[in-house]
């Protein structure tokens, strides 16, 4: 039996063995088997190094390693030889090769491949494009790095994120890598004369407009927000998988392959460019640009195994392990008294406004847990208005949140970002690729959009175009990908949260005017105060709170049930007009967050109360606007 | 000499299957005839025209003709194709004289194998087969080298009629024994044979891609005269095979070098290596791309999409029959059966929308249709139907609208406070690329055949509203703009949501009161449908345990009668009825819209929205021919008839005659009443217990006349007493006892005085805190005595009455 170094390193070998072994019809299901019995363990997995964290360079071809990344696109899928002989020109010993898991034959230098073999098998794999999960935090990457052990190492490598190029611009930088290096260089250095302390990401967006248009001759990675690093990868999946879907999360343990020969097309297109400079016949080029991108850029990897990543938080435990229902249960257990930390942290970051605090907290915790026809139920987009304009609260706040959440990305609604910015992905089809869009994001990624940066202005159609899609994603979760010939729509799951000075002109679920007892100027210390509140400890305890507790499940007991609807008649008897059924479902969303932000996945009444008296609250704050900004609220 | 040669040879002598196949099919050309005439003789004699060389055959005849020639043809297609291709050329050239060197090509058609893009796999290589697809990019037309003669650069010997198979393929050694060039070619242009070659990319359609997936796209390769068949945009069968081609890459690289491959027997597509130079190190590619083989295109647009765009004569029900597996066939039938269909359709449509059911219905007619029709002087008549749903916030209008967008294979959703005229319609672009003026389709061109639903249509900028006026009526776009002048079709039905003016459905008013909409929109419109949000409580009931329960089990499945898949291919087979009117329902019809006519002149009080015209008349025969339909019936009958007019009778008038509740202040008053005077209670409650008794009910008639009456006497007051300054005004019992002056003599006994009395009250009360008609001054005395502050604001227990200088009496 192959050691735990064989079946990391020379993964290949052990397919070989059971391809032997069993032949051709069998074999993969007994990969399969094997490699996942291997990795059955957490700390088998950690063995294999993780292309998130380990820079390319530092990899072997043909090695068993594991990767983390959204789908972002599905490309047509590959013919291969699933079966090749080989005959040795020496001994013309004549022998059958399985073609899994791998783009180039292997031969021994007498070898040579018959292609015209009647043994040769040709099959199809998917290919699956995979980018680095686009918004995630530095904290979630610190950790998952963490956990591969590898700490020390990964905290340069997986800082290859956004914060290397800013904090630690050394020479080794630059020397890191291939693909790193190939990052456009004026990146850098408008990053450089960076003074403040503020997250980096923030920059970024501001400074997104002068990205695109410098990096047009840098290779194109396709993510979805402009100005993320890290490896993207060319996923071949074995088997069909229906299960896979655009956007979905994932965790791949395949096999590497980068072997510099695959990129030789470059010298290919080399030459095409010189044939045809006129460019008239080009076509294809560009295509295979995107097929088969250069290897060191983008690595391919043969998926052994390929797990649905839903929850991509690293600190929550898999459900299954039994470990993890004892972490769930301490977590359960201290609700209450992290429930009041959370509180008084985000009642502290609103200026001092408890109301907005905990609709802020219910927002956080939502998600779409059903699809009902065209209704998502479950999306709690939230509308924090009376923000002063100009202010560094949305700032701040972000980057609390950025601090708590798993994903999350800031959105300053400018003008020029309405318009300039590419919000909807859209398919190209010289490229045949989909060119993503920041509406391309994973489940449960949250949006802050900062409208209060908003100016009075013109907005081109580009413009008209984003915010449209931006409102369909608060009011459908869906976005509407651009085909050209056709639009089709992607379910999605983003939480929107607005902070705005007057009503959002985007639509909101749910609208919370902040009443701040704290004066704007205080914010600095304000915010200081509560980083050196939040401990390592406490960080990391909510920030496993507010994952679970959004993927909690929850019921409604047939009693509880009954007197939801009997609450709902009695009040549409009071009064018909005050009322809605929509404003019954924005209750009932409500009630859901609270109890669960209670930790309670059973509702009781006296949550229904409490959101009641939530929801009363709000109304008395919405009412009591000054006319002009309620008279579109109806 | 013989090295060529020899390898063709071994071929032949190889495949005799190919080879029995090419007799047959000879045999079949020559032989096969419909009603005594050879049917490809004509067609095959065409074929001497120099720009043709493709002989199109429908494999059924091939089917009839011989069951085993076309089941090899089917299932080793890619074998005996180039066999197929010698049997056309050696029957054209027995008929006609032809060029020798000529090559001709084999077509096939009614494949009858149909496979999405999906689901094209490996084990279908060779196969013939159709795949339908949205064509997504072409590429130009070039001239693509099937056979070669080279010329050998050491020994000049001339080598002929080298294969060439997507890649440009050199002699692998000259055929002169005694020279060993291996390498130094030179082609001979004007000696080799080329054809006219394609690429282009189709898509899998929208109705085929699973949820959550990106669509798969698939190479097509297009040869001869099936270039430049497909555009892009197009929905197209396409009938060929699949094959494996090595990189594509070396297709537009002329001087590629690689080396000469032979076809490979058994169905396996080539032995092509995708070799990439790399050889020498003994590493090899072992990837493949995909590509289909091509040889007959058909534009497809009436496949699900269902409508056709070059006028629905093109295509019968049969047609869309054909196009049906058994099994959905089965299942549409089993449809028509349905003696509940209509309901069953409502409900399997809008499974999660409480109520609305005219809605429904109407939507549901909407997707069926009318028969357009043209008149003898040319002028069209629209089939489809537009609506227009108008309601409080919160009825469902939106999830209607969004429902039909994704039901409807060809709808668009807009909403009208994003979308201008120009992107409504259509606008004129200048193209980033080539600096030219292009026509960029709007909404309404875009569901062109479809359904375009348009959200908040009152938001809509008036001037925008009226560039879809065109498009509703006639069924096209005009555009004059940047010197592009053109007339677009745009043949859709719109179905339109509109919040009321005030916010809230006002029922007193008309519903022209009620939309900022202008006349002649609102008259194109079939049907208007009003949504109230209705206080009840047995509905509201349903509708909370309809919302308790999608909020509380995430894992409900709603009941659905019929899968949407399954309604979209009845729909498309049912539109393709035009079913006449019988005389009967001609009649009957007269008959309703006399009746109609008739209230409309006669009904003093009752304001309809608009006069009931022949364009009601229209909308009732659509109606009518939209429920024929939807029974795939080929006669209007009476009962049609019947359900259009009730449909159009709801739609229009229901709304005008709303029962005005009395008894609503009545309860709205009480807790007024409690608060105010607590103690008291028991008497006041007392009092108001009385009335109860009777319901107060008025139609909406009687309680305008009533207000009118009051209104104008009022009126008349104010003016003979307007120089007056101490004539206090109208008090409200004056009023009251006015009015029963008036009607004294209706009145016979003193219950019924009461009554009445009563009557007036409440409807005083009505026109002071409901349609706000009148002004109740409660407090009098604030000018006079202003020194005395406290005792001036006197309360009136018989407040005096004004008129609303705004109010204008509309009777």
């Amino acid at each position: 039996m192959p050691g735990v170094e064989d079946w990391i390193n020379a993964p290949l070998q052990i397919v070989q063995r059971l391809f032997d072994e069993c032949g051709a019809k069998e074999y993969s299901q007994k990969v399969e088997e094997f490699f996942r019995q291997k990795t059955s363990t957490q700390s088998h997995v950690k063995w294999i190094p993780s292309l998130n964290e380990v820079p390319l360079h530092n990899l072997q071809t043909n090695s068993l390693v594991r990767f983390r990344g959204m789908i972002q696109d599905m490309y047509d899928p590959e013919f291969y030889l699933g079966a090749y002989e080989v005959v040795n020109s020496e001994s013309g010993n004549i022998s059958l090769r399985s073609g899994k898991y791998k783009d180039l034959a292997q031969c021994a230098p007498k070898e040579k491949v018959d292609m015209n073999s009647k043994r040769n098998v040709i099959m199809e794999r998917q290919m699956l494009y995979c980018v680095p999960i686009p918004a995630e935090n530095e904290w979630t990457k610190r950790v998952f790095a963490e956990q591969s052990g590898k700490t020390s190492e990964a905290e340069m490598s997986s800082g290859g994120g956004c914060k290397r190029s800013l904090e630690n611009d050394s020479p080794d930088d630059v020397e890191m890598d291939a693909s790193k290096a190939s990052s456009p260089d004026g990146k850098k250095t408008r990053t450089d004369p960076k003074t403040s302390a503020l997250p980096i990401s923030f920059f970024l967006c501001d400074i997104i407009p002068l990205i695109d248009g410098a990096s047009n001759s840098s290779p194109d990675l396709n993510f979805p927000l402009p100005g993320e690093q890290g490896p993207a990868c060319l996923v071949k999946v074995y088997g069909d998988d229906a299960s896979l879907k655009l956007n979905s999360i994932v965790e791949v343990i395949g096999v590497l392959s980068n072997d510099p020969s695959l990129a030789n097309f470059s010298e290919t297109k080399l030459v095409i460019f010189l044939i045809n400079s006129g460019a008239a016949s080009m076509e294809g080029v560009e295509e295979q640009e995107v097929r088969s991108p250069p290897p060191s850029l983008v690595p391919r990897l043969h998926a052994i195994i390929i797990n649905p990543l839903d929850i991509a938080n690293p600190l929550l435990p898999p459900c299954t392990d039994i470990q993890g229902e004892i972490a769930t249960d301490s977590i359960l257990q201290e609700v209450s008294k992290l429930r009041e930390d959370i509180m008084a942290v985000f009642s502290e970051a609103l200026l001092g406004d408890q109301l907005a605090a905990q609709y802020l907290l219910c927002h956080l915790i939502s998600t779409v847990y059903h699809r009902q026809d065209v209704v998502a139920l479950g999306k709690f987009s939230l509308n924090i208005s009376q923000c002063t304009p100009q202010s560094p609260l949305p700032r701040l706040l972000f980057s609390l949140l950025q601090n708590l959440t798993v994903k999350s990305h800031f959105l300053p609604l400018t003008l020029d970002n309405m318009n300039k910015l590419k919000f909807i992905p859209r398919k190209d089809y010289s490229a045949n690729k989909i060119s993503s869009g920041i509406l391309q994001l994973s489940k449960q990624t949250n949006l802050v959009v900062d409208e209060t940066v908003l100016q009075a202005g013109q907005l081109d159609a580009s413009g008209v175009a984003n915010m449209t899609a931006l409102g369909n994603v608060i009011s459908w979760q869906k976005v509407e990908y651009d085909f050209n010939f056709h639009k089709q729509d992607f379910p999605t799951d983003i939480l929107v949260l607005i902070l705005s000075e007057g009503k959002s002109i985007l639509k909101c679920d749910c609208h919370v005017p902040l009443s701040a007892s704290r004066s704007v100027s205080e914010i600095d210390s304000i915010y200081n105060g509560i980083e050196t509140y939040l401990t390592p400890e406490l960080l990391t305890k909510i920030r496993t709170f507010l994952t679970f507790v959004q993927n909690l499940k929850y019921t409604v007991p047939d009693a509880v049930q009954e007197a939801l609807q009997g609450d709902f008649v009695e009040r549409r008897r009071a009064d018909s007009n005050a009322f809605s059924v929509d404003d019954f479902h924005s209750l009932l969303v409500l009630t859901r967050l609270l109890s669960l932000s209670l930790g309670q996945s059973c509702l009781s009444l006296d949550v229904f109360s409490r959101a009641k008296d939530l929801e009363a609250e709000r109304l008395t704050r919405i009412n009591s606007l000054p006319r002009s900004a309620t008279s579109a609220a109806s | 000499m013989d090295v060529a040669e020899h390898t063709v040879s071994t071929n032949q002598v190889k495949d005799s299957i190919g080879e029995r196949c090419q007799k047959l099919f000879q045999d079949f050309l020559e032989e096969y005839s419909v009603d005594g005439t050879p049917k490809y003789l004509q067609e095959a004699q065409e074929l001497i025209r120099p720009e043709r060389n493709t002989l199109t055959v429908s494999l059924e005849d091939v089917e009839r003709y011989n069951q085993q020639l076309a089941t090899t043809i089917i299932e080793e297609y890619y074998r005996v194709y180039p066999f197929l291709c010698k049997a056309v050329r050696n029957f054209t050239q027995d008929r006609g004289q032809t060029p020798t060197a000529k090559d001709f090509y084999v077509s096939f058609e009614d494949v009858s194998t149909r496979l999405k893009v999906r689901d094209l796999t490996t084990a279908k290589i060779g196969t013939l087969l159709k795949i339908t697809g949205q064509v997504v990019r072409t590429h130009p037309v070039h001239p693509e080298l099937v056979s070669g003669t080279f010329i050998c650069l050491d020994c000049q010997t001339v080598i002929k009629d080298v294969e060439q198979q997507f890649k440009y393929t050199q002699p692998t050694i000259c055929r002169n024994p005694v020279c060993a060039n291996r390498s130094r070619f030179l082609l001979d242009v004007n000696k080799s044979k080329f054809v006219d070659f394609q690429k282009a990319r189709i898509q899998e359609t929208q109705a085929e891609l699973p949820r959550g997936c990106i669509p798969r796209s698939v190479e097509i390769i297009l040869r001869a005269e099936s270039v430049e068949t497909a555009q892009a945009g197009d929905k197209c069968d396409f009938t060929g095979t699949l094959i494996v081609v090595p990189d594509i890459s070396c297709l537009s690289m002329p001087g590629a070098r690689a080396e000469t491959s032979s076809r490979t027997k058994g169905g396996e597509g080539y032995d092509s290596e995708g070799v990439r130079g790399l050889k020498s190190l003994g590493v090899r590619d072992l990837n493949y791309r995909l590509a289909f083989l091509a040889c007959t295109v058909t534009p497809c647009n009436r496949k699900y999409g269902g409508l056709n765009p070059h006028g629905d004569d093109e295509i019968t029900p049969e047609m869309i029959k054909k196009q049906m597996t058994e099994a959905e066939w089965q299942k549409v039938y089993e449809m028509s059966r349905d003696k509940n269909l209509y309901q069953n359709l409502c409900n399997s449509l809008f499974p999660t929308i409480h109520g609305c059911e005219e809605v429904k219905k109407g939507v549901l007619l909407m997707l069926m249709g009318g028969v357009p029709k043209v008149t003898t002087e040319g002028t069209n008549l629209r089939g489809n139907i537009n609506i227009c749903v108008v309601g409080d916030p919160s009825t469902a209008k939106s999830q209607v609208l969004k429902q039909v967008e994704e039901f409807s294979p060809r709808a668009v959703y807009t909403s009208g406070k994003a979308s201008t005229a120009a992107g409504l319609t259509a606008a004129v672009v200048k193209d980033e690329e080539s600096y030219e003026f292009v026509i960029e389709a709007g909404a309404l061109m875009l569901a062109d055949n479809g359904v375009c639903c348009i959200d908040e249509f009152d938001k809509m900028d008036p001037r925008d509203q009226v560039a879809i006026h065109e498009a509703m009526e006639q069924q096209t776009i005009s555009i004059a703009k940047a010197g592009v002048r053109a007339t677009l079709n745009a043949r859709t039905s719109i179905l339109a949501a509109a919040n009321p003016l005030a916010g809230r459905y006002d029922r007193t008013k008309s519903l022209k009161q009620n939309i900022n909409m202008s006349a002649p929109i609102m008259s194109r419109f079939d049907l208007f449908f009003i949504l109230v949000d209705e206080c009840n409580e047995v509905v509201d009931y349903a509708i909370a345990r309809l919302i308790v329960d999608l909020h509380s089990n995430a894992e409900i499945s709603i009941e659905r009668t019929y899968e949407l898949a399954d309604i979209q291919r009845y729909i498309t087979f049912a539109r393709q009825f035009k079913p006449k009117i019988s005389k009967e329902a001609q009649e009957f019809m007269v008959e309703e819209y006399k009746r109609l006519r008739q209230r409309d002149s006669s009904g003093g009080t009752t304001k309809t929205s608009w006069r009931i015209t022949v364009r009601q008349l229209e909308s009732m025969i659509r109606l009518s021919e939209a429920m024929a339909r939807l029974y795939c019936q080929d006669e209007v009958q009476p009962k049609h008839v019947k359900e259009a007019f009730r449909l159009l009778n709801k739609s229009i008038i229901r709304v005008e005659q709303p029962d005005v509740q009395l008894e609503e202040e009545l309860q709205a008053e009480e807790p007024v009443a409690m608060e105010t005077e607590d103690s008291e209670a028991p008497v006041t409650n007392g009092t108001n217990a009385e009335p109860k008794k009777p319901a107060m009910k008025l139609s909406y008639e009687e309680y305008k006349q009533l207000a009118n009456l009051l209104v104008f006497y009022m009126r008349h007051r104010e003016e003979t007493s307007s120089g007056e300054d101490d004539d206090p005004g109208v008090r409200r019992s004056e009023l009251v006892s006015w009015y029963l002056k008036e009607i004294e003599s209706e009145i016979e006994t003193e219950a019924q005085l009461m009554e009445r009395k009563m009557l007036a009250e409440k409807v005083i009360y009505r026109l002071v805190n409901h349609d706000h008609v009148f002004i109740q001054l409660d407090q009098t005395g604030l000018l006079k005595k202003s020194k005395r502050e406290e005792e001036s604001l006197v309360r009136e227990d018989d407040p005096i009455l004004v008129v609303h200088p705004n109010y204008v009496v509309d009777a």
